[in-house]
């Protein structure tokens, strides 16, 4: 009994007492107290400003047990999407058919985004001539594709431009060609880590620089894709020769399409993306660390609201499918997630669970359509036959129309997510920083791989 | 239960500057760590908070008893005829009255409530600490937290440079 009281007083005896001089100043207070505080602003931007404070506030806010607490895992995080990257058609025709006259804005804040005024327009580098497609984004970080104006090839090329770009930074790095000895065009597209490749691995500053970026290309002439993976070691980056990601499908031979481009990356990995064909839904997944690929037929047919992948909480694929008239969210999930090289685990994919969408009071919503999902915020953005936009909250059905985040007409969206403990990790502590080590120079700030 | 039979339990708190507060142990217990001993039979006589003043504890002390649940006689009746809404409504006016204090005194009830593991205090004077940094700027929030900034002038320029999101 009086044992604990004393590891008590111990404990407490042990922390900075305050001074004459110190009272009331928070290097007086213990560690732990300092955390209490810390771990309650609620701002990102804010969180941020208080680790450039003092040396000390940023060791505790890039402890990686400080933000997991901050940021726990396995739950939605709102304040991870900051936006989103758009293709938008003018709200009316324009006049002389001048179509450049207002070009749209290419990223849409939320309300919520934490990058502040200045970053409302995040504009991507782009060669002259050409226009930048953000193809997927993936922790703040984007892959972009150049495509050339005035040139009616409906996206089938030869060669493709593509470029690793940090918008936050301002800071890219283009990859050398893609080229195919057929035209093609780019259905897919994955970004992955040194996290995904080599889960067991440690990061270290030479880790950093490891990334890999996956292309699915859809052949113009044949109905089949190829699979392109970039790896950058740091010393060496190329790309592989193409693939084939299937054998010709036994039941339906009708040409299957991409219905997303961004990859739905997941725990373990695994990048997936959702095709279809007339009669069938199909989940491709491609192993990050061998690129070993598998076809899935889902027992879900396809129909006119373009169901999307997404991922749950535990880091696993579902498929997100409304009604039509938008009543219920039905959410499919696979049960465990083995590359098996086949379409025989059809059945592993469940419905399990269904949504009730809480629509707002007023307004007909009608004939609606997935338009994109949130990754780590949770969200769907879908629209309707009136072109009117809303955002459905994937843990409560919520929705909320948003219409008003856009200028012209949604066609396509990107959201822009950051993994903010990844963020504040990359730069507050890309080297884990000793309190013996301080005062020298501060670790170099942003990913090695770009340059 | 037995206490409420016995009519109120008193607990002893000392402080280490000697002072003595007898508070009944359901205000006590607004404290995890004191339920913790008092759970594990550590106070069956006075028990010593260690680094807590006398000033700092007789606050914390005030705090639990304005929020200690409205059980017992006088609670019973006052939940009778005041709405829940309206007693929650009068606890944040009150809290609010409370941490009108100076920082000195803040932070160490800061301390004294994450020791003291009281939640509901340490939300209060945490959050009232967040207030004064948001939307300030880096030296406002350096003066607010009364930290000093360690860095040298160009390892600041270069968190400024690289994530100038953060500081616009």
């Amino acid at each position: 009994m009086e044992k604990k009281r004393t590891i008590a007083r111990q404990s407490l005896a042990s922390t900075p007492r305050a001074g004459p001089s110190g009272e009331g100043s928070m290097e007086t207070l213990p560690d732990d107290v300092v955390v209490e505080i810390l771990v309650r602003v609620p701002d990102v931007a804010d969180l941020f400003r208080c680790a450039a404070t003092c040396k000390r506030c940023r060791i505790l806010i890039a402890e990686p047990s400080f933000l997991r607490r901050r940021w726990p895992e396995g739950v939605s995080h709102l304040s991870s999407l900051l936006g989103l990257f758009t293709v938008q058609q003018p709200r009316e025709e324009p006049t002389e058919g001048d179509s450049t006259a207002a070009p749209m804005p290419p990223f849409t804040p939320v309300p919520w985004c934490s990058l502040g005024e200045r970053y409302s327009f995040l504009t991507c580098p782009c060669p002259p001539d050409s226009q930048a497609a953000v193809l997927t984004s993936r922790c703040g970080l984007l892959v972009l594709c150049f495509v050339p104006l005035n040139e009616p090839t409906n996206g089938h090329e030869k060669t493709m431009n593509l470029a690793l770009y940090d918008p936050i930074a301002g800071k890219g790095r283009d990859l050398p060609e893609l080229k195919s000895d057929r035209p093609f065009r780019i259905e897919g597209c994955a970004l992955l880590t040194r996290a995904d490749c080599c889960p067991d691995e440690t990061r270290g500053a030479v880790a950093a620089s490891f990334f890999k970026v996956l292309i699915i290309g859809g052949d113009r002439d044949e109905p089949r894709h190829n699979l392109h993976v970039f790896t950058s070691t740091g010393s060496s980056s190329s790309w592989s020769t193409p693939r084939e990601c299937y054998d010709s499908l036994e039941d339906d031979d009708t040409r299957v399409v991409s219905q997303q481009t961004t990859a739905v990356v997941c725990h373990g990995g695994i990048a997936h993306w959702l095709f279809k064909n007339t009669s069938n839904l199909y989940v491709l997944s491609v192993c990050a660390r061998t690129t070993e690929m598998s076809l899935t037929r889902l027992p879900v047919t396809p129909d006119q609201t373009q169901p999307l992948l997404g991922v749950t909480n535990d880091g696993t694929p579902c498929l997100l499918r409304l009604d039509g008239k938008c009543i219920m969210l039905e959410i499919w999930t696979r049960r465990s997630d083995p590359i098996s090289g086949d379409c025989s685990n059809t059945e592993r994919w469940h419905r399990t669970k269904m949504i009730e969408l809480q629509r707002p009071e007023r307004g007909k919503i009608d004939q609606v359509q997935c338009v994109c999902v949130g990754q780590t915020s949770g969200i769907l953005l879908v629209k309707d036959n009136q072109e009117d936009v809303y955002i459905v909250d994937l843990q409560t059905g919520a929705m909320e129309a948003v219409t008003n985040w856009f200028r012209g007409i949604l066609v396509m969206a990107i959201p822009f997510e950051m993994d903010w403990p990844e963020f504040f990790t990359r730069n507050l502590a890309n080297t884990r920083i000793e309190r013996a080590k301080l005062g020298g120079v501060l670790y170099k700030n942003c990913w090695p791989f770009l340059g | 239960m037995a206490t409420r039979e016995a009519g109120k339990k008193m607990i002893m708190l000392k402080s280490p500057d000697g002072m003595e507060f007898e508070v009944e142990e359901a205000v006590a217990m607004e404290s995890q760590t004191i339920r913790k001993m008092i759970e594990d039979d550590c106070a069956d006589t006075a028990i010593l908070i260690p680094n807590i003043n006398s000033k700092i504890l007789s606050r914390v002390i005030e705090y639990c008893n304005k929020h200690v649940p409205t059980t017992g006689a006088t609670g019973a009746a006052a939940s009778d005829t005041v709405a829940p809404a309206a007693l929650a409504e009068d606890l944040k006016i009150w809290d609010a009255e409370f941490i009108k204090v100076n920082r000195a005194t803040r932070f160490n009830l800061i301390q004294a409530a994450s020791y003291l593991n009281i939640k509901g205090l340490l939300d209060l004077t945490s959050q009232t600490t967040i207030d004064t940094i948001s939307d300030n700027s880096l030296e406002e929030i350096r003066s607010f937290l009364s930290t000093k900034n360690d860095y040298l002038p160009e390892e600041e320029q270069t968190i400024r440079r690289e994530n100038q999101w953060a500081f616009q």
